[in-house]
């Protein structure tokens, strides 16, 4: 038999404790002597308060009075029951789901207050000189816990308050201190229950009587897309868009004394109050992050720890801060959407986008993306030769290898060597034996490979299709690269025509290396007779054979080469027609303001981008930048389609122009195609890749979005106004470093090359 | 309808590669003449500011890329022109032949209204070399001008700036005539449009 203890009235300024956790800690900085401990309690502030107005609160022992020491001390120990029971009103110590769920509808006769009253002073709801805190149940939009492990010591539970701009601190409980925790373990382990709470398996810890006292107050709801997130009252739509993920699971894994582990336990403590604030609801920028470190609203101590470097920098120990910031920014957006209701399509793209990367996307990077997307020096010629054994063989990984030349690209002496695993003529994992018999034997194929063509006199007189494309090719390679030293007039062993050669001279090639190209083109045109030779294809073979400086080999760079760049030639266009719309939607996805304003200029298809994604901005960038783009390319570090990103970097960078100041068709085409030979190939690089990085957050983002919509769904609970938010495949494609090939269909029958 | 807007001419340049398409578009705007003009890729395009009959006008002139292949853009490049220059080689045969279906390929992408009545006007370049090298005679491309509906014919040097400001002349007058007469006709619409935001009287007047 239970009996209803409820007092009429509290002892004035004081409210009723309906729970109390000592020694939960707020870490405030790596080092524990600036660990803050106190009670989280479940206060009542008043008779009469219903359970939304219950308050609960981070109480630091500092601000504590004696009186209430006692009183919160004996509510640890005893729990509601008192002394001669066990724990918050479980006293059987059997089935404890009566009271773990709740009567949240007050239906029953049954109430969840505890029976032996105790009271303190009504917590303080913030503090301008301390680190109490205290939240309405109302208040708050979800509890995070993350219980102990036995790789991390300390379990804590976040609480995420419903204002997204007002941050607290995430709360450790110390369990080897607190006196009731350690009670209750004993009591526990004294009393085998496999039906007790926490039968899941897990180490009890101190916040387990948290979450099951809360449930007596108000329904929590877990999280489907994260473990240990729980809604607290959730609306419909909170519980059909649950809330993305804002902690990192690398968290867990780290021991607890590691180094790495004081700065994740500082982001971990800090990062509610101080982190977050870094970002505001529209964009997380560099400015901002300098600003709220001097900021004088901080605590001295985060203040200062966060003007550490290697704080600054914590970079990948904690799955890096930038990207925490990256998602928690989207987060709020997220749920300010969600708040508004009506999250549809195209709208949400724009205002998250808007809010994410703005307009100003070049201020809305944090150091920490910055310094990950920074350019290295090129790789020398010393540097790419050490990554070789005595054999000749790679002692480092592949992945290593394509880094550094993602991020450096290649100095000239480099080149040459590099370029031909590039592009995959020598394969990785040979050694300077196999590839020199690898090397013999591509020679030989050529050669034979050429005298066919070249001997095969019959059909040189009679086929039309073959003389188009000699003619064509013979066109096309004396208009080739014309100003770079090689290419440069005729035969330099012929006086006469050096520096006077006509281009239109039927004479004939005199220039060695231009014939050299010629006879390479030819040949590829034999080598892929369904595609043959197509403008552009003379642009992307004079800067191999600038490197490489010898026939057979450029030619097997050109051919391999060119089964990536096949999809740019095939005679429908349907390969440049592919990546210029997969370049409209990633404009759309990410730069949404910058898109419809091209759309309002007739401008939607970004058909200015046709040549620079045709021969991959060669004719818009000087030859020395045209083969560093082209080797950061070969990597396919991050996507096989890198250059899109490229493209993109260029509209983000200019895009501010583009939206200011250009509002007809022909304007904008003018100023994309002055901007050749202006392009700053680093700078773009650098936005390039961030770009990316920001749009896998965002596609991560969106699929959790989903998944929470189709987890709902199968629910039956689905509000109309929500919907999934579509990620193309030709997107999703983009996240992908595996190369696009397109072949061009076989040339129609009757043709006269077999 | 008083304050218009400057009037803008788009003219589009075809014809086979090599035969100089790019080099009488730089010859007409700068008024030079390089050999190292590349293979043109996709379309380029050039503004130029003229004054026909004291009336000021923008060119914008289209210059393409030759290969068939890069036809099946022309879509987005032909949409709007009000004049379209055929260019061949006078010493290639095959650009001379491959006239007609440049011109036919051209209505049919720019899907024009009325194909009887647009715009064209044809080029021979490179008349600047010697003699026996021409292939196709004046009289031959005169003849075939006029089995195409009276076009203009000019004969140029784009090396050599011969009659490449008279030729573009013409173009101007002949995309002027043409862009004056859309006013009164449906495809004019949209255009004005654009003009009338608030102010919902009639346009006519």
């Amino acid at each position: 038999m239970v009996h209803i203890v409820s007092p009429r009235s509290f002892p004035p300024g004081k409210g009723q404790l309906l729970y109390v956790k000592s020694k939960v800690y707020v870490h405030v900085t790596s080092s524990k002597k600036d660990n803050v401990p106190g009670y989280l309690v479940i206060v009542k502030p008043f008779p009469d308060s219903p359970k939304t107005d219950l308050v609960v609160a981070f109480i630091p022992e500092s601000d504590v009075s004696q009186d209430d020491v006692n009183a919160l001390d004996y509510f640890d120990l005893y729990g509601l029951d008192g002394e001669e029971n066990n724990f918050y009103g479980n006293s059987n110590g059997s089935t404890s789901s009566a009271t773990d769920r709740g009567n949240h509808n007050g239906g029953g006769g049954r109430s969840n207050y505890p029976k032996v009253a105790r009271f303190i002073e009504r917590p303080r709801m913030s503090s301008m000189s301390s680190f109490a805190f205290g939240l309405a149940i109302s208040n708050i939009f979800s509890i995070q816990v993350r219980p102990k492990t036995t790789t991390l010591w300390e379990g804590s539970v976040v609480l995420h308050p419903k204002d997204v701009l007002e941050k607290v601190p995430a709360l450790f409980f110390h369990d080897d201190e607190s006196a009731g925790t350690k009670r209750e373990q004993k009591l526990k382990s004294q009393r085998f229950d496999p039906f007790a709470e926490n039968s899941k398996g897990g180490l009890y810890w101190g916040g387990d009587r948290f979450v099951s006292c809360m449930r007596n107050y108000c329904v929590l709801e877990e999280s489907t897309l994260e473990k240990g997130m729980y809604l607290v009252n959730p609306s419909k739509d909170d519980t059909i868009n649950f809330i993305p993920n804002v902690l990192d699971e690398s968290e867990v894994g780290n021991g607890p004394e590691s180094v790495g582990n004081a700065v994740n336990e500082f982001l971990n403590g800090a990062k509610w109050r101080v982190l977050t604030g870094l970002a505001s609801v529209t964009s997380f920028a560099k400015k901002q992050l300098n600003g709220m470190t001097q900021n004088g609203s901080i605590p001295a101590p985060i203040r200062n720890l966060l003007n550490q470097p290697q704080v600054r920098v914590v970079g990948d120990d904690f799955d890096s801060a930038n990207v925490y910031l990256a998602k928690w920014a989207l987060a709020v957006q997220e749920e300010a959407e969600k708040s508004r209701k009506q999250i549809v399509g195209n709208d949400y793209y724009r205002e998250l986008m808007e809010s994410e990367l703005g307009n100003e996307t070049t201020v809305a990077l944090t150091p920490q993306e910055v310094s990950r997307a920074r350019r290295l020096k090129p790789v020398s010629k010393v540097e790419w030769e050490s990554q070789f054994d005595s054999s000749g063989r790679l002692q480092i990984t592949m992945r290593e290898v394509l880094d550094r030349v993602f991020h450096g690209g290649l100095e000239p002496e480099a080149r040459r060597e590099a370029w031909l695993f590039l592009l995959k003529v020598y394969p990785f994992d040979t050694s300077s034996e196999e590839r020199q018999q690898l090397l013999a034997s591509l020679y030989e194929s050529y050669v034979e490979y050429k005298n066919s063509w070249k001997g095969d006199l019959e059909r040189q007189d009679k086929d039309a299709y073959w003389k188009d494309q000699k003619v064509r090719i013979d066109k096309d390679v004396r208009r080739t690269d014309r100003e770079i030293d090689i290419y440069k007039g005729g035969d330099p062993m012929d006086v006469e025509t050096t520096g006077n050669e006509d281009p239109d001279d039927d004479a004939g090639l005199k220039n060695p290396h231009l014939m050299v190209l010629r006879d390479i083109l030819f040949s590829y045109n034999e080598l892929n007779h369904n595609l043959g030779y197509v403008q552009g294809m003379s642009d992307l073979v004079s800067p191999l054979y600038y490197v490489l400086r010898d026939e057979p080999l450029t030619f097997w760079a050109f051919a391999r080469f060119m089964e990536v760049m096949e999809r740019n030639f095939v005679r429908d266009l349907s390969g440049m027609k592919e990546q210029m719309l997969t370049l409209t939607e990633l404009v759309q996805f990410m730069m949404p303001s910058l898109y419809q304003h091209l759309e309002q200029c007739d401008s939607g298809n970004l058909f200015f981008f046709f040549r620079m994604l045709l021969v991959w901005f060669k004719r818009e960038l000087s030859f020395e930048d045209t083969l560093k783009l082209w080797e950061i390319l070969w990597t396919n570090y991050y996507s096989s389609q890198f250059v899109l990103f490229f493209s993109l970097a260029i509209l983000e960078k200019h895009s501010k122009i583009i939206m200011n100041t250009l509002n007809r068709f022909d304007d904008i085409l003018k100023y994309m195609n002055d901007l050749s030979g202006t392009l700053e190939i680093d700078d773009l690089l650098v936005r390039a890749e961030l770009l990316f990085m920001k749009f896998k957050q965002v596609v991560e983002m969106i699929d959790r979005r989903n998944a929470g919509i189709g987890f709902s769904a199968v629910q039956g609970d689905v509000d109309s106004s929500l919907q999934r938010i579509p990620i193309s495949k030709q997107l999703r494609l983009l996240l992908s470093t595996e190369p696009v090939i397109q072949r061009e269909n076989p040339r129609e029958v009757g043709d006269p090359i077999g | 309808m008083s304050n218009r807007r400057k009037t803008i001419l788009k003219v589009i340049i075809l014809g086979d590669s090599g035969v100089g398409k790019t080099s009488l578009m730089q010859q007409f705007i700068n008024g030079k003449f390089s050999q190292q003009y590349k293979a043109t890729i996709g379309a380029d395009f050039l503004p130029k500011d003229m004054t026909i009959d004291d009336k000021q006008v923008t060119m914008q002139i289209w210059d393409t890329a030759g290969q068939e292949r890069f036809q099946s853009l022309g879509v987005a490049f032909y949409r709007g022109s009000d004049c379209c220059v055929l260019v061949f080689d006078v010493t290639n045969t095959k650009s001379f032949e491959n006239l007609q279906s440049w011109r036919d390929e051209f209505l049919i992408q720019a899907n024009i209204k009325d194909p009887d009545n647009f715009p064209f006007v044809v080029i021979g370049n490179k008349i600047d070399v010697e003699e026996n090298k021409r292939m196709v005679s004046a009289k031959k491309a005169q003849a075939l001008c006029a089995s195409l509906g009276n076009l203009p014919y000019f004969e140029t040097s784009a090396k050599e700036a011969v009659n490449v400001e008279q030729a573009f002349d013409v173009v101007a007058r002949c995309a002027l005539q043409q862009e004056e007469s859309l006013e009164y006709s449906d495809d004019y619409t949209d255009a004005v449009n654009i003009h009338v935001d608030g102010d919902n009287s009639t346009c006519g007047c």
